[in-house]
């Protein structure tokens, strides 16, 4: 099956990478990639993550010093990982990991990067292949810009500047690319009054200027989430202060414009992420009172179909789903619950 | 030590403190025997022993930003009323969750709008210092910026501010006796004697005792800033909010000697600013030398920010500055050898990278640059 690289059976191979000496111990939330009903979580465990596959076997990586991980993609026959750490300098790099279910390696970074301070990088993915890399850097953390390479599959090209620095942060980079080969990116960005959200696609090989993505305002909003659609256009998700809390708003991307904005969830809706496959789009969130995590599921159109809540204290889940219902397990607490996706009118 | 007017002073019913943060306010990395965790019963005990009619209500959250608080802070400012205090220190965890420090400071902002509205007086809070293990930011250059807003905030709202960051800094062997070594931690928390210590933060800031001398609040360029134009203004705020600062005996120092900065501004908030007559070049490190109007005077003489000039290719290693890395470096490399962060022989200009101790691994980047100059356009 083409995406499936995942044996039936397998032993764990426990595969050190020698970046750097240990670290403490931290507690992180778990990263996750689904495609075609598998799921992966990368679990960080100290100056460690354990990269759960599925049929209960894991395979254990050894992060570079105070490693922080931001991407995970399932590839074709396999895997790919992307975070950053701080070097020696008080800069901060990036790294990349692939592997299969046996084993993990290095992958060469993009050359060219300039500054010091590199964060968050996001993997993209073109069906089952890695297109590119998009990440923050810049001289500063407060002067960090978006810049991107594409993978030709045997090396990086040039990165390109997708963005320059501000007038103040720019963070919470997430990306996507649509049925048509294009990528589309959305981070936020303080424009002198307040975060907004702002985007470009890469259409042929060049980026698009920089464009807000929802209408001025003076109120922050943060941390956007991106998934294609299978109708070949994308949903964006992220929360914006409503005056009493954040809450969760959707736009749908389609003929190269943004269009349907609305309000997807209650105020106190955070840290949206899109957990499914290209087949369903399932969003997860965060409820911050009473604390608790919430599953939507959305049509094409960013329609709320179905949606199920599980109060919990705990930081992000890793999420499955099973028939009608979803399942969020904790690894690091080892805690699991289960919600039935209840159909909405 | 000073003593300025005291919010408990005209206290004459009991009133309610509502201590409202995260883990740090919780209590994680204190005693686990305590029957109640954190800064709050001691607050209330300090308080009481005072003869404050007061209780301290503990509404610390583990893991939460800033993005949580400002949704969850109304149940708790539903068990106060008019009249009543919010303790707001929040902020730490906002730095691993992609949250820039310009919308912390608007939640933060918000919450205590919230309590206002409720005719609640607000303290604001400082965040303490990262453990030097931190998984992100152990520099504290993040956290920093954040305090520096967090002060400015307070200030412009004629807001008191409790300030741990600058006690906790000036406190020897800070990391080895208030820090928790237990906790898995991402941040770093107070042990029991750390939280002993906050406590008593708060409960100066209560009763008017001044023990924190003028502290940096915006600060520009930002610590830890690279390719900054050779002829970039320094600017630094200056904040005070105990009995004033004293201007006469407030300096800016570049690469440790004083500059032709005169104050502007008033007792408690001074502007600071200097335009280098020549092209800075290098690593430009910016000092604040002040003291405040108390007595005996609260002082303040370190590093607010180190930056580097484009152009420069900083050499690591040259701590006198001389362009070049040799054995007068060296020299004073080996006297803070093997110290942390928080004690006495520690030295920040000599931990290259930033991670809290002078170890091996500086050595290894002193090293690596022994015997070379700086290449042209550097100092």
């Amino acid at each position: 099956m083409r995406g499936s690289f995942l044996p039936p059976l397998g032993v764990a191979l426990c595969l050190l990478l020698l970046y750097g000496a240990a670290a403490v111990s931290a507690q992180e939330e778990p990263l996750q990639a689904s495609r075609n009903g598998q799921v992966l979580a990368l679990v960080p465990e100290g100056s460690s993550a354990r990269l759960e596959l599925p049929g209960g076997r894991s395979l254990r990586l050894t992060l570079p010093d105070r490693a922080a991980l931001s991407s995970l993609v399932i590839l074709d026959g396999g895997w790919a990982a992307a975070g950053s750490y701080p070097d020696a300098t008080g800069g901060r790099r990036l790294f990349l990991l692939r592997g299969d279910d046996k084993a993990a390696s290095p992958l060469t970074e993009p050359a060219g990067q300039e500054d010091a301070q590199r964060w968050n990088p996001v993997l993209l993915m073109d069906g089952g292949r890695l297109a590119g890399l998009a990440w923050l850097e810049g001289d500063g953390i407060r002067s960090l810009a978006v810049r991107a390479a594409a993978w030709t599959g045997r090396r990086w090209q040039a990165p390109r500047r997708v963005s320059h620095p501000g007038p103040g942060s720019q963070l919470a980079l997430a990306g996507a690319v649509l049925a048509d080969g294009s990528w589309l990116l959305a981070w936020s960005a303080f424009d002198g009054t307040a975060d907004e959200i702002v985007w470009s696609r890469r259409v042929g090989g060049s980026w698009l200027p920089v464009s807000r993505l929802s209408s001025a305002n003076a109120v922050p909003d943060v941390t956007p989430a991106l998934t294609a659609t299978p109708g070949g256009g994308a949903l964006v998700a992220w929360s914006r202060y409503d005056g009493s809390g954040y809450q969760l708003r959707t736009a749908r991307f389609e003929g190269g414009e943004w269009r349907g904005e609305h309000a997807a969830g209650p105020s106190g809706s955070i840290f949206p992420s899109f957990v499914g496959d290209a087949g369903r789009v399932h969003l997860l969130y965060m409820d911050a009172a009473p604390r608790g995590w919430s599953v939507l599921e959305l049509d094409g159109e960013g329609r709320i179909v179905a949606k199920a809540t599980v109060p919990s204290p705990l930081d992000r889940p890793v999420v499955s789903f099973e028939g009608e219902g979803v399942k969020m397990r904790w690894p690091s607490q080892k805690r699991q619950a289960a919600a039935r996706m209840d159909k909405l009118p | 030590m000073g003593v300025f007017p005291s919010l408990a002073a005209a206290q004459t019913t009991a009133r309610k403190y509502i201590a409202f943060g995260d883990s740090i306010t919780f209590g994680v990395g204190d005693d686990p025997a305590r029957a109640r965790l954190g800064y709050t019963p001691r607050l209330e005990t300090l308080l009481q022993s005072a003869g404050v009619s007061a209780t301290v209500l503990n509404f610390g959250e583990g893991g939460e930003n800033t993005l949580m608080g400002v949704t969850r802070i109304d149940t708790a400012l539903a068990q106060g009323a008019a009249g009543d205090v919010l303790l707001l220190m929040e902020g730490t965890n906002d730095i691993s969750k992609g949250i820039g420090p310009e919308t912390t400071i608007f939640n933060l902002a918000a919450m205590a709008d919230k309590a206002a509205l409720r005719n609640m007086a607000v303290i604001h809070a400082t965040l303490i210092p990262r453990y030097p293990d931190a998984r992100l930011d152990s520099e504290n250059t993040l956290n920093d910026e954040l305090n520096g807003r967090i002060r400015n905030l307070a200030g412009l709202r004629e807001r008191r501010l409790a300030d741990p960051n600058e006690v906790f800094r000036n406190t020897p062997n800070l990391f080895t006796g208030y820090y928790s070594p237990t906790v898995p931690d991402p941040v770093g928390h107070p042990n029991a004697a750390g939280y002993d210590l906050l406590a008593r933060v708060f409960f100066n800031v209560i009763q008017g005792i001044d023990t924190v001398s003028p502290v940096p609040g915006i600060v520009r360029p930002s610590p830890g800033e690279r390719n900054v134009r050779p002829d970039i203004p320094i600017t630094v705020d200056v904040w005070d909010f105990g009995t004033g600062i004293d201007l006469a005996n407030t300096f800016l120092l570049v690469n440790g000697q004083a500059v032709a900065a005169v104050p502007s501004g008033n007792s408690r908030l001074a502007h600071l600013s200097y335009q280098s007559p020549a092209p800075l070049t290098g690593i430009v490190t910016v000092g604040l030398r002040s003291r405040d109007l108390a007595t005996p005077a609260n002082t303040i003489d370190r590093t607010v920010s180190r930056f580097t000039i484009q152009g420069s290719g900083s050499l690591q290693g040259d701590l006198n500055q001389d362009n070049r890395v040799d054995g007068t470096d060296l020299i004073r490399f080996g006297r803070s050898f093997g110290s942390q962060r928080g004690t006495a022989a520690y030295d920040p200009d000599a931990d290259f990278n930033a991670d809290g101790s002078i170890d091996g691994t500086d050595l290894a980047v002193l090293a690596s640059n022994f015997g070379r100059t700086a290449a042209a356009g550097s100092s």
